[in-house]
C-alpha cells in the first residue's frame, strides 16, 4: 500500500489502535515503556537543531518493529537457545542437564517455555510493517483455510 | 471491464489486527487473568535469558567454576519477590572445585543500605527497606533478604525500551545495595568481570540487561555508580 494514502490523523488511528490491542493481550508495561520512546527522535541521525517527534506513520513502523521484536524472546528459536545454553551449563547434583524453569503464580507452578510460541505472531506483524512501509497488502489477505 | 479495487481503510486494516491478536495472542478470546499471566511469562523467560547471560559471563572469567542446581532440575522464578527460604525453591550453587563460593537465587527482597542492622529479622512487608533484585549471587549459606554485604552481584532484565524512568529505577536500586566510594573498592573478578575496582561499598556489582539498544544511552550514569549495562538482544 502507499504510505501516503492516509494522512497523520489516520496513521494516529492505526496506532492507537494497536497500542490498545498490546496492552489488552497483557503487555501494559512494555507499552508503557515504548510510549516514552515514540516521540523521541533518532538522536543519531537528526541534527541536535532539529529534534521534531516522529511523524504518526514513522512511530506506528517503530512501534511494530519493537513489538516483534519483544516478542522474539518467546519464539520457538529463543526457547531452544534457552534450553541448549541451560543444559550446558549447570548441571544438578546427579550430573544432570537442567531442564528448564518454573514460575510461581497465584499459586500455581507454571512451566516456562511452554504453550504457543510466538513465531506466528511475529510473521503477521512483519507483513503488518512491510504492508504500512509500501510492500504488498498481504496483511489483509486471508491465508489458506483460515475462517473468516 | 476492470473490477473495482477496494480501497484499505484504517478501520479495515484494525479491524484485521483486532483478528490478529485473537487468533495468536488470545485478545477477546481469553480471560484478563490468564493474559496477564501469559505476558508475565515472557518478562520471566527474557529474566532466564538474562540469567544465562550472567553464569555465561562468570565461566568465561573462570572456566573451572562449576554451576550445580539444587532443589530439582528446574530453576524457579517467582512473580513477586520475597526472601531466600532454604530448600523452598531451587537455586544454583556455583564450585570451584569442592567449595562453594556463590549462591544464584532469582527475585529476591535485599535489605537496602537505609534499612539498618535490625532489618535482617524483620518479617512481612518492609515498606521501602528492601528492594527486589530479579537475579542474586549471594555469599553461600545467605538466609532472608540479604544484607548488602552478602551481595556479590545483582541483575536486573528489561525486556522492553529503556528510557529515562529506568534508569531511575536502576539507580535507586543500586544506591540502596552500596555507598559511594570514589576511590573505588576491590571486587571480586570472577562476579565483577568488567572491572577490577568499582565505586561501590560494599564491593559488589550490579547489572543491567535490555534487549533494547536504547540502554546504550545511559552508559555514563551506569558508569558512575558501577553499573554495568548489557544489550541482550533476540
Amino acid at each position: 500500500m502507499d504510505p501516503d494514502a492516509f494522512d497523520d490523523e489516520e496513521w494516529q488511528f492505526l496506532l492507537d489502535e494497536l497500542r490498545m490491542l498490546v496492552v489488552r493481550a497483557g503487555f501494559a508495561d512494555w507499552d508503557s515503556a515504548m510510549a516514552q520512546c515514540l516521540t523521541e527522535p533518532d538522536e543519531e541521525t537528526a541534527p541536535v537543531d532539529a529534534l521534531i517527534a516522529p511523524s504518526p506513520h514513522t512511530q506506528l513502523r517503530n512501534y511494530t518493529e519493537r513489538f516483534m521484536r519483544f516478542l522474539k524472546v518467546d519464539s520457538a528459536w529463543a526457547r531452544e537457545r534457552r534450553r541448549e545454553t541451560l543444559g550446558s551449563l549447570v548441571q544438578t547434583p546427579d550430573g544432570l542437564r537442567a531442564e528448564g524453569a518454573v514460575v510461581a503464580t497465584g499459586g500455581l507452578l507454571v512451566k516456562l517455555d511452554t504453550g504457543p510460541p510466538t513465531d506466528a505472531m511475529i510473521e503477521t506483524l512483519g507483513r503488518f510493517l512491510d504492508m504500512i512501509g509500501g510492500g504488498p497488502d498481504n496483511f489483509m489477505r486471508d491465508e489458506p483455510g483460515e475462517l473468516t | 471491464m476492470r473490477s473495482p479495487t477496494r480501497r484499505l481503510t484504517p478501520a479495515a486494516i484494525a479491524v484485521r489486527l483486532a483478528q490478529e491478536f485473537s487468533r495468536h495472542l488470545g485478545v477477546g478470546r481469553h480471560t484478563a487473568s490468564s493474559l496477564v499471566r501469559s505476558a508475565r511469562m515472557q518478562d520471566k523467560a527474557y529474566e532466564l535469558s538474562a540469567m544465562l547471560s550472567l553464569i555465561g559471563s562468570i565461566k568465561h572469567v573462570q572456566p573451572r567454576l562449576v554451576f550445580r542446581l539444587n532443589g530439582g532440575t528446574n530453576i524457579a522464578f517467582k512473580t513477586g519477590g520475597g526472601p531466600i527460604v532454604r530448600g523452598a525453591t531451587s537455586h544454583i550453587e556455583i564450585f570451584d572445585g569442592a567449595l562453594i563460593v556463590g549462591e544464584i537465587w532469582t527475585d529476591v527482597e535485599c535489605l537496602a543500605i537505609s534499612a539498618g542492622p535490625g532489618a535482617k529479622s524483620l518479617r512481612g512487608n518492609l515498606y521501602g527497606k528492601c528492594h527486589e533484585l530479579d537475579v542474586v549471587v549471594v555469599r553461600p549459606g545467605t538466609r532472608d533478604r540479604p544484607l548488602p554485604k552478602e551481595i556479590l552481584i545483582g541483575a536486573e532484565a528489561k525486556n522492553r525500551p529503556f528510557n529515562k524512568q529506568l534508569l531511575k529505577q536502576l539507580l535507586g536500586v543500586r544506591r540502596e545495595m552500596m555507598m559511594r566510594a570514589p576511590r573505588g573498592t576491590r571486587c571480586s573478578p570472577w562476579f565483577v568481570w568488567w572491572d577490577r575496582m568499582l565505586p561501590a561499598n560494599p564491593a559488589s556489582g550490579l547489572v543491567a540487561y535490555c534487549s533494547s539498544p536504547l540502554i546504550d544511552r545511559y552508559k555514563d550514569p551506569a558508569d558512575y555508580w558501577g553499573i554495568r549495562m548489557e544489550h541482550v538482544p533476540f
